[in-house]
């Protein structure tokens, strides 16, 4: 046992966590080719850009997922939370507000809800499975009541065509994910807040004994996870062209199952930025290939579940092999 | 007694990093108490996990009297009448004493648990051994001391024909011990052979028949206890522990006091009322008392952690009030918790990141960390303190439990404090480590710190404090005691006799 620390020491850690990320990829890439060969359509630039498209979605919400899932923490709100931004920015839109300035308040609503989720679980000391929960019910209904269950249409062009831009042959909706994801990574990675939210995962008495705002850590953790829910609701309601109450239904499943699917672990302090990006496109990638495939529905969801189950099990391995 | 009955030859375990137990060879005998000492990191733990079967060896041979044996898991080693009580108590703290008790073979009436005749059992048992244990009781509400005790009792029931025992004193009180060593030596008496591993030579000296030291994963050598002088023995089995002389174990280094850190006046709180003290510069306050006499619910109010109903502090001849932890750290106190696993430690995280955890403001530049100066922090206070691990990413639970202390030290060396309150800072370090965290006491002291010292361990606290407090049942039961008082009369005033 020397007291030397080694290179080879010191980026082990940070190599098998590559080396999940790198196998998951191969997964991805191999699903992908065999795609290729199974059917005439996957392989087409209007598929492939379809498919960025939705992986942008699922990838950005995964990513705030994954935020809160590193603290020890769930965030179940957030298909409603993505339900409620896109009506209110479309409501907002009608009612003749500028584009820009309605997608900052929607915005601001995602911070709203966040520090409620974060002020429960540390004033209130409630689990954030309850209080999400909650939220999650509660916001729906609420999104319900102010569409009364009728889409809100009638979206100007100007609104509607970012969804459908690209820009240097990548879709603009990918581009976000670039937009979350690069500040994400500093974030997480590049700043103490990002170690505070791996310390407050794996002992958050130990983070507070030494001197460290825990409270703050947790309220940017689900901040950033509501922001992200609400980003994606403006994104989708431009894709869409309407506001729906319904959109994001189950969305938070497929949150929790990207992130986990990513590496990061429900009992907090393992995670990072690019898992959860692969975890989504995996996802997506195995739907839309089954719809092209003509696989029936249930057949994906079964799918889903036992890819949750099989990485999760070799990512125990991994790491109790360390 | 001196028929083998476990002969351990050429035991090894290999761990990425590291190989403890080495190549070990050990007989232990029929009957009788074998004491193992040994620095922490010396292979003392994965020894025990092999010999109770929760950790399969990767060579070597086990014989179990007379016959080899391979454990495929614990279940073979507790069928072969192989317990062992840990120093974290693995027992259920939501149940009762004595469903703990009987845990795993419980009487049952066609299925159904008999509540009262468990109930009952407990309470012969309990009172068979000689432990002051209300069986009734939720075992959670016990202190550790006393759940440690629960457990002992529960491997002395039944055909145990071996216990092991780590460092089973570290918690218990007085008079606990002395229960427990009666228990040990009516065991003995019945033909048990009890393994005792403790770093604390007076028991060995009372308690053994012989005792080995290890070091660095290899048995070093093995000596007859009982019916030896208790000198040269002594010095022998530390000089095998560290190869090296350690002159004095309780190191109190000549510093002179300056100025007033800290008054505390009539501080009351949650588990303790009207204490008073003064800390002042180069000056370490002792706190003795008995487990649960509210040193520590005293030190955390000090420190932020619990609210405090009455009393104030003054720092530096200023008020100050301090209502979070935050305002203690800013203030320049640092707290090294009583459990280290619980309260200091990140400890499925790196050892970079533990050491750091106090200081990640002060290498943020804007919102950017300077990793570089995060892994030069972490690196100098590994060697400064003589860390044993595999590096810098190692996660914390890696590291053995005297190292994990030096971290938990370590985070505080990187920001410096004026005030360190320490609590407990040796439970289940080894004399080596624990002789180099006294030297590091002196050197905070020498820089001007001032140190609060809490410790059940009277030799301790009684060889290092310039100023001494006993604390019983959350009242000061003696202030300032003169240097010339015995040992007999401190420990007195702590159990109120």
């Amino acid at each position: 046992m020397s007291t030397l620390q080694t290179p080879a020491t010191m980026s082990r850690l940070g190599r098998m966590t590559w080396l999940l990320d790198l196998t998951l990829f191969l997964v991805l890439i191999l699903l992908w080719v065999a795609l290729s060969v199974a059917t005439r359509n996957f392989l087409t630039e209007e598929n492939i850009t379809n498919l960025m498209r939705q992986v942008s979605f699922w990838a950005i919400i995964a990513i705030g997922q994954t935020f809160v899932m590193i603290t020890a923490g769930i965030d179940l709100s957030v298909g409603a939370v993505v339900g409620l931004s896109s009506v209110v920015v479309s409501m907002l839109i009608k009612s003749g507000m500028p584009i820009s300035a309605a997608i900052v308040l929607t915005l601001m609503i995602g911070v709203v809800i966040g520090a409620f989720h974060g002020f429960c679980t540390t004033k209130l000391g409630l689990p954030p499975f309850i209080t999400t929960l909650a939220t999650l019910t509660s916001l729906r209904g609420f999104t319900l009541l102010i569409t009364r269950g009728e889409p809100v249409a009638g979206l100007p062009m100007a609104f509607t065509s970012f969804a459908r831009g690209s820009f240097l042959g990548v879709p603009t909706l990918f581009w976000t994910v670039l937009v979350v994801a690069v500040p994400g990574y500093f974030l997480l990675h590049r700043s103490k807040w990002g170690r505070y939210l791996f310390a407050v995962g794996s002992n958050k008495e130990a983070v507070r004994l030494s001197g460290v705002n825990v409270t703050l850590v947790i309220y940017v953790a689900y901040i950033v996870s509501a922001v992200c829910a609400a980003l994606v609701g403006i994104l989708v309601a431009s894709r869409l062209s309407i506001g729906m109450a319904t959109t994001g239904e189950g969305w938070e499943l497929q949150s929790i199952a990207s992130a986990v699917i990513g590496g990061a672990s429900l009992f907090g302090a393992v995670g990072n930025i690019q898992g959860p990006i692969i975890g989504a496109a995996l996802l997506t990638t195995l739907s839309q290939g089954a719809n092209l495939l003509n696989i029936d529905p249930f057949w994906q969801r079964i799918v889903t579940g036992m890819l949750i189950i099989g990485i999760v099990f070799l990512d125990q391995m991994r790491r109790k092999g360390r | 007694m001196n028929e083998p009955l476990f002969t351990l030859r050429g035991l090894s375990k290999v761990y990425p990093g590291t190989t403890a137990p080495k190549s070990l060879d050990l007989e232990l005998r029929k009957g009788e108490v074998h004491a193992i000492a040994g620095e922490n990191g010396a292979g003392k733990s994965t020894l025990i996990k092999i010999l109770t079967g929760a950790v399969q060896k990767t060579t070597g041979s086990l014989v179990w009297d007379g016959t080899p044996v391979e454990f495929a898991g614990p279940l073979d080693a507790l069928k072969l009448g192989i317990a062992a009580i840990h120093q974290e108590v693995v027992l259920c703290p939501h149940l009762s004493v004595a469903a703990n008790l009987y845990l795993g073979h419980e009487e049952t009436n066609f299925g159904m648990m008999r509540r009262r005749k468990m109930l009952a059992d407990g309470r012969a048992l309990l009172k068979r051994v000689g432990f002051e244990i209300d069986a009734s009781r939720r075992l959670g509400d016990l202190t550790i001391g006393q759940q440690q005790l629960v457990a002992t009792a529960r491997a002395a029931s039944g055909d145990t024909r071996l216990i092991i025992f780590d460092e089973p004193t570290a918690y218990l009180t007085r008079s606990e011990t002395d229960q427990l060593f009666k228990l040990i030596r009516e065991l003995n008496a019945r033909g048990v052979t009890i393994v005792y591993i403790s770093h604390r030579m007076e028991e060995i000296l009372e308690l053994a028949d012989r005792a080995s030291v290890m070091r660095d994963g290899s048995l070093i050598s093995t000596h007859q206890v009982k019916g030896v002088e208790a000198e040269p023995l002594t010095s022998r089995l530390v000089k095998d522990m560290v190869a090296r002389e350690v002159a004095d174990v309780h190191f109190k280094a000549e510093v002179p006091i300056g100025e007033e850190l800290i008054r505390v006046e009539g501080l009351s709180g949650a588990g303790f009322e009207d204490i008073s003290l003064t800390v002042r510069r180069g000056e370490i306050v002792g706190l003795y008392g008995l487990i649960g006499s509210g040193r520590s619910e005293f030190v955390e109010t000090l420190f932020g952690r619990r609210k405090r109903t009455a009393g104030s502090v003054t720092w530096c001849g200023t008020p100050l009030r301090i209502r979070s932890e935050r305002d203690a750290v800013k203030a320049g106190i640092a707290l090294l918790p009583e459990s280290r696993r619980d309260q200091g430690l990140c400890l499925n995280l790196p050892v970079r990141l533990n050491l750091n955890l106090a200081s990640y403001p002060s290498i943020s530049l804007g919102g950017l960390l300077r990793r570089g100066d995060e892994r030069k922090n972490a690196n100098a206070q590994v060697k400064a303190l003589s860390i044993r691990t595999s590096g810098i990413e190692a996660n914390a639970s890696s590291l053995s439990g005297g190292n994990q202390q030096k971290i938990v030290l370590g985070k505080w060396l990187i920001p410096g404090a004026d005030l360190f309150i320490v609590d407990e800072p040796t439970v289940g370090v080894d004399v080596g480590a624990k002789s180099e965290i006294y030297k590091l006491f002196a050197k905070l002291l020498e820089e001007g710190a001032g140190i609060i010292l809490i410790s059940s361990y009277l030799p301790e606290v009684y060889d290092l404090a310039d100023k001494l407090h006993v604390f019983r049942k959350g009242r000061l039961a003696a202030s300032d005691v003169p240097s010339a008082t015995s040992h007999e009369a401190i420990l007195a005033a702590a159990i109120g006799a």
